[in-house]
């Protein structure tokens, strides 16, 4: 954690909210982005980031800076969105085609690249934020925390209170159900089979 | 390695998490296996396209939204600690601390009222008056247990025998009333079917057989602890022919005859039955009944005089119109030398038989054939051993009495005329009982009025107790003059006619006359100096009997001029309570409900807080 966001931090705690924006504005894109990849839809995305964001705020006084600011940032948010996640798996009836319905409204991209590979690669994205969003609660966290947000397994077990056995087992199975769903859309695939190293 | 394991541990192969020898055979079985190695490239593919996903940029709403957000939330711990205390309480009380403070408040509100409910309904007595109530409730004589002690003692004692005297015609004899010593128990009846046809009980017979009974003067003592002793129990008369201080009126179905404790002891236990009889047939009935009982236990006194039973002398008195049995149960350890004089003079002659000189407890029965009821044994027995020292006795003397208010016609008319005398009871309410009070001696004055006993008990409020005695003739203006000082809470006025008590004690002073002529007349006709003795003393006691009735006698007359207005007072701040008591049921609706919304509150303000 670099010294500016030691000192934002400081102000956040007398109740600085510009401090805080200031702060979080380095991670939002980040936070939202994972909240998008979690839900699938832009509405929730927005809805979960700013919850997560805000039990940051609120608990910053309890950030001791044990560890970097932005871990604990995306611990908060994966936190949010995994238990939300749970949440509407156990109580909500909302349908996974519904979910895929609200995922396809138009996501805004990285700028940094030239307009016909955007589209391409917004199109590309989409799909597989769909298929994403086809797994189960369980697959779907698991994916995302390794391949999108790069927890190792100790992490992962961390969050979901399992085993590393389970982990991997259930990595495995979530990664197979991820590829042959992508597999059913074959052109996503570009066909170019990379050796095992 | 087959193909099913290796599917299984591919995942983590690409991760690079498998031990040394997993990920060797791993590899070995890739090499081979064509299948598992395009499984592993699809996955690699799949691995590598959620990888390649980019960024997603939030909206422009997004950073607005959470500002707006963050707004609302409250301050963070740190920021707290630089506010003054009422920033501190308004921040407090925007977040969920308000439904804490409301509800620590509502609960506060119900658990008050609950207290002040429960005060005021009683729960914890604080004021004297309350214990007046009570005891008044009770409308028992419970009282006079505990009646010298206590200041308000006579204005107590007088409420209840009011209330007594007014409730009801019948008394049960069954409901005595402990004294402390518990040792002396009268029950006593009454029926007087010749000065009261209606059957109906006069205040002063109830007071008479307090004071008429065994330890007069204890009692009165008792009923008024300032040495007043007229007060109470003033216009008591004394019962025909008792032989001794001590004696019980039992009814005449002889249920409870009565068991006194000839000991001076002022303790005792007090049972009246009172039986007004309607009728002169049921008055009839009665002295036949009467007339059996006492037969029977005379019957069995002589033989058990040695030891076992009690005996039971009986003193029949046989007079024109009625009969007065006194039954005394001596003694068993007394050697009693009985004599048994036939009472009515009239019939002497036919009831010469006995043995009057008899010194060693003989007992004799007399047959009344002139009676009117041929089954009725009219003895009298007389102990005189337990006369002579009745008070150093622990044994028990009952007696029996059946009076029926058969006075001598002759003697009593005129007494008939006598302006009967009220009573009154009045329970009044002031505003303020110093001024009341006041009043009250100026009224009193006016009217010629004594005020025989006052109580009055200081607490958070004031209650007070008056016996008031009044001419009769100012007795309907001093109580309505009075009624006038304040809120009328209760009120009984009863009716009470001296005359018959009159009428009784002047016949029983005439028996006592006769008795004593006679007695003189056997005192000449004495053979022995032994039987000149027994007789003196007879005569003496006869005397000393006839003294005491006499003075009974005079007492009645003063009281038959006299009423009695007691009062019950009480200031006006106890009588708040009383609406609180009634409504005690629906008063705890109030606090009930608050307290359960506030604990409801406390809920709300729990799960707001964990949600947070």
């Amino acid at each position: 954690m670099n010294i500016s966001d030691d000192a934002l931090i400081e102000k956040i705690k007398q109740g600085d909210l510009d401090a805080f924006e200031q702060l979080i504005s380095n991670y939002e894109t980040k936070v939202y982005t994972i909240a998008y990849r979690y839900f699938g839809n832009y509405n929730d995305a927005s809805d979960l980031a700013q919850e997560a964001l805000i039990r940051v705020y609120r608990s910053i006084n309890s950030f001791r800076g044990e560890s970097s600011f932005s871990t604990w940032l995306y611990r908060v948010v994966t936190n949010v969105c995994k238990d939300e996640l749970r949440r509407r798996a156990r109580h909500t009836t909302v349908s996974m085609d519904e979910m895929i319905e609200n995922g396809r409204s138009p996501a805004v991209e990285n700028k940094c690249r030239p307009i016909e590979e955007m589209i391409i690669r917004k199109e590309l994205q989409d799909e597989v934020q769909e298929v994403l969003n086809s797994l189960s609660e369980d697959y779907r966290t698991i994916v995302i925390m390794r391949d999108i947000q790069g927890y190792s397994y100790e992490e992962i077990s961390y969050f979901l209170e399992c085993s590393l056995g389970t982990v991997k087992s259930r990595l495995n199975r979530a990664r197979n159900a991820l590829k042959e769903r992508l597999l059913e859309r074959r052109d996503l695939f570009t066909g170019t089979h990379v050796e095992a190293n | 390695m087959q193909c099913s394991e290796t599917r299984e541990l591919l995942s983590a192969y690409i991760d690079g998490v498998l031990d040394t020898n997993e990920n060797s055979a791993v590899r070995e079985h890739l090499r081979i296996c064509s299948e598992c190695s395009r499984n592993l490239a699809d996955l690699q593919e799949t691995i590598r396209l959620l990888r390649s996903l980019g960024e997603v940029t939030p909206p422009e709403s997004f950073r607005q939204e959470l500002r707006a957000r963050l707004e609302r939330e409250p301050l963070p711990a740190g920021r707290i600690k630089n506010l003054i205390w009422t920033q501190k309480a308004r921040y407090w009380l925007s977040g969920p601390g308000k439904y804490l403070a409301a509800s620590v408040v509502i609960i506060g509100l119900g658990v008050s009222t609950g207290l002040y409910n429960l005060l005021q309904s009683g729960l914890f007595p604080q004021s004297a008056s309350y214990d007046m109530a009570l005891e008044q409730k009770a409308g028992d004589r419970v009282a006079l247990e505990s009646a010298p002690e206590k200041s308000k003692a006579d204005s107590m004692t007088d409420m209840q025998l009011n209330d007594q005297d007014a409730g009801s015609t019948k008394a049960s004899a069954t409901d005595p009333v402990k004294d402390t010593a518990g040792k002396q128990k009268i029950t006593s009846d009454e029926s007087d079917m010749l000065h009261q046809p209606d059957g109906n009980r006069l205040p002063e017979q109830n007071e008479m057989f307090i004071a008429g009974a065994p330890a007069d003067e204890a009692l009165r003592k008792a009923l008024a602890p300032e040495g007043k002793g007229g007060g109470a129990v003033e216009p008591a008369a004394d019962q025909p022919a008792g032989n001794s201080d001590n004696y019980s009126l039992a009814n005449p179905e002889g249920v409870n005859p009565g068991i006194v404790d000839s000991g001076t002891t002022n303790s005792g236990t007090i049972g009246s039955g009172t039986t007004g009889s309607g009728t002169a047939e049921s008055g009839a009935v009665s002295q036949e009944a009467t007339g059996s009982d006492p037969a029977a236990s005379v019957s069995s006194a002589p033989e058990d005089s040695s030891g076992a039973g009690s005996t039971s002398p009986v003193q029949p008195f046989v007079e024109s119109s009625g009969e007065m049995v006194t039954a005394m149960r001596v003694p068993e350890s007394e050697t009693t030398a009985l004599e048994a004089y036939p009472k009515a003079p009239e019939k002497r002659a036919g009831n010469q038989a006995t043995n009057p000189d008899s010194d060693t407890g003989v007992s004799n029965e007399s047959e009344n054939p002139a009676g009117e009821e041929a089954l009725l044994n009219q003895q009298r027995l007389i102990s005189q051993s337990t006369r002579t020292e009745p008070a150093g006795e622990t044994g028990e003397i009952s007696i029996a009495a059946d009076v029926s208010g058969a006075a001598a016609p002759g003697s009593n008319v005129k007494d008939r005329d006598q302006e009967a005398a009220k009573d009154g009871f009045l329970s009044i309410e002031v505003s303020d009982y110093d001024d009341f009070d006041s009043k009250l001696t100026v009224l009193v004055d006016r009217f010629n009025g004594i005020v025989e006993s006052t109580a009055s008990t200081a607490g958070k409020s004031v209650s007070a107790g008056f016996v008031i005695r009044v001419p009769v003739n100012n007795f309907n203006e001093m109580l309505r003059q009075i009624e006038a000082l304040g809120r009328v809470t209760g009120k009984k006025v009863s009716d009470r006619d001296v005359s018959a008590e009159i009428a009784e004690t002047q016949s029983r002073m005439s028996n006592l006359q006769k008795e004593e002529e006679r007695l003189l007349g056997l005192v000449d006709k004495a053979k022995s100096l032994d039987e000149a003795l027994t007789l003196e003393k007879e005569l003496a006691r006869v005397r000393d009997e006839m003294e005491k009735t006499q003075g009974k006698l005079n007492t009645l007359n003063v009281s038959g001029k006299f009423s009695l207005i007691r009062l019950d007072i009480r200031e006006a701040v106890a009588a708040e309570a009383e609406p609180a008591l009634q409504t005690s049921t629906a008063g705890w609706l109030l606090p009930t409900a608050l307290v359960a919304s506030g604990i409801g509150g406390l809920a709300y303000y729990f799960r707001i807080r964990r949600k947070g």
